[in-house]
């Protein structure tokens, strides 16, 4: 499986981490500005210029999927119905938005509006990602729990990469009251969006059991040979999360310094938490056939 | 001119896979890869044991999901026949197709880094001549035509056991099946 759908695994991880952190840079951009213009500008330029690259590798990756790459410009030629054109248009006007954004973000006084259009695009794209794998003949693909991971993974993603981005850039300086509070705020929505996909888990599982021999097939993949790697993804997502959170909660009382190892550890751990996450869906979606 | 399909008869097929050979043959497939492929369903047990076949190829939907998701178009629905034809010029080799087909038909072929298809051997139609595997099978267990006069002949079960729902893409294919096969 692995060997077939590994540009596929990157290409969406990495979009959903550039998107998510973007999402993310902004919002702490925006609620900071009002309080601290400087510190919102320094504290976040670093991280979105990061984004870029980081969405230009990820279409790389898709490219991989290809059998024949150098056609992948007519990947556009269906947006009328299909969700894969929509989704390249969408990505693609995201990274050139990106670009736009990371520019004026460089002015001194430069508002969000421009952000928060490309976020809104970054949104439309990871939207268009589920929406592929939504209308598969895949059933453990075409349901609601697609469209909860991809958004869940997208913020979860994009609190550890804004997290991390931020970190690097304020290695060893005191951070004000404002800024960690507003850090707890980016831990919150990451915990959120790891809640919603794992509370909906079992609804997932009921529905794949009361479903067609193929969901049923899918079920037993998830319960059977995926369930291992199924518990070590949510206890390495959990762990990563709940110990980012903590950290940031711990810091803002104390010093209010980022301990650039703690939060890499929390990072890793929700990077490789994703990362088995992302392969089990892959691995587990069986096709409805004839037979 | 109407709608094409195909109709096929289980109660006479014996599975010698003449059709399957012959679409191979005229798409000249490498091996491995069928546009049209023989199942064989077995099952009971004694004193009652059954088993059937079942020859199945692209069968031309009406709402095939494979025309609707290529991002290229190189799916799409001929208008004069409502044929799903390809256009390999087009295909980049994503495999959306292969996802989005019940009836496991868009092949992918690693050779090409492109897909393939039946065309319903529309250059034999258009000369007025029968499609590869209908032509070939021995039983004349195959036909094609206008589905609609297909389903006036031999009526119109497109759900057996061992396929997916017809609701999902409605394809222009009817049955004539086994009482085993009977949903």
């Amino acid at each position: 499986m692995f060997a077939e759908e590994w540009p596929l695994m990157m290409f969406t991880l990495i979009s959903q981490l550039a998107i998510g952190s973007f999402i993310l840079l902004v919002l702490v951009r925006s609620l900071l500005a009002p309080k601290d213009a400087l510190a919102a500008r320094n504290l976040t330029n670093f991280g979105i210029g990061a984004v870029g690259p980081l969405m230009a590798l990820a279409l790389i990756f898709s490219l991989f999927h290809l059998g024949t790459p150098f056609g992948a410009y007519r990947s556009l030629l269906n947006l009328g119905s299909s969700w894969l054109s929509r989704e390249i248009l969408t990505a693609g006007g995201f990274l050139v938005l990106w670009f736009f954004t990371y520019k004026a973000y460089q002015k001194e006084s430069s508002g969000n509006s421009l952000g928060w259009l490309t976020s809104f695009v970054g949104l439309l794209t990871i939207l268009s990602m589920a929406s592929i794998y939504s209308n598969s003949i895949r059933p453990a693909w075409s349901n609601a729990h697609t469209y909860i991971a991809f958004f869940g993974a997208t913020f979860v993603l994009g609190c550890a990469g804004a997290i991390a981005l931020i970190g690097h850039i304020a290695k060893g300086q005191t951070l004000s009251s404002e800024v960690m509070a507003v850090l707890k705020k980016v831990c919150y929505v990451g915990a959120v969006a790891l809640i919603i996909p794992l509370i909906y888990l079992p609804v997932f599982f009921g529905n794949l059991n009361s479903g067609d021999p193929a969901a049923q097939a899918s079920s037993m993949l998830l319960t059977g040979s995926y369930l291992i790697p199924l518990i070590i993804r949510w206890a390495f997502s959990l762990v990563g999360v709940i110990m980012l959170t903590n950290l940031i909660s711990k810091q803002s009382k104390g010093v209010k310094t980022l301990p650039a190892n703690s939060i890499l550890l929390a990072v890793a751990l929700i990077l490789v938490g994703e990362f088995i996450g992302r392969y089990v869906f892959y691995a587990s979606a069986v096709s409805i056939m004839v037979g | 001119m109407a709608q094409l399909g195909f109709y096929y008869d289980m109660t006479i097929c014996t599975s010698c896979k003449v059709c399957q050979i012959a679409c191979s043959d005229k798409n000249d497939l490498e091996v491995g890869t069928l546009f049209r492929k023989v199942y064989n369903f077995e099952g009971g047990e004694f004193p009652n044991p059954w088993a059937y076949n079942l020859s199945i190829a692209c069968n031309h939907c009406a709402e095939p999901k494979c025309t609707k998701n290529c991002p290229t178009g190189a799916l799409y629905k001929r208008e004069k026949d409502g044929i799903v034809m390809f256009d390999e010029g087009k295909c980049i080799g994503c495999k959306m197709c292969t996802w989005s087909c019940p009836y496991g038909q868009p092949k992918y072929i690693e050779s090409k880094g492109k897909s393939g298809k039946c065309n319903f051997c529309v250059d034999l139609i258009d000369a007025g001549e029968e499609p590869a595997c209908v032509a070939a099978c021995q039983m004349r267990a195959l036909e094609f035509g206008d589905i609609e006069e297909l389903r006036k002949k031999y009526g119109s079960t497109a759900d057996i056991k061992g396929l997916p729902d017809s609701g999902i893409t409605k394809p222009h294919l009817t049955i004539h099946p086994n009482k085993e096969a009977m949903k």
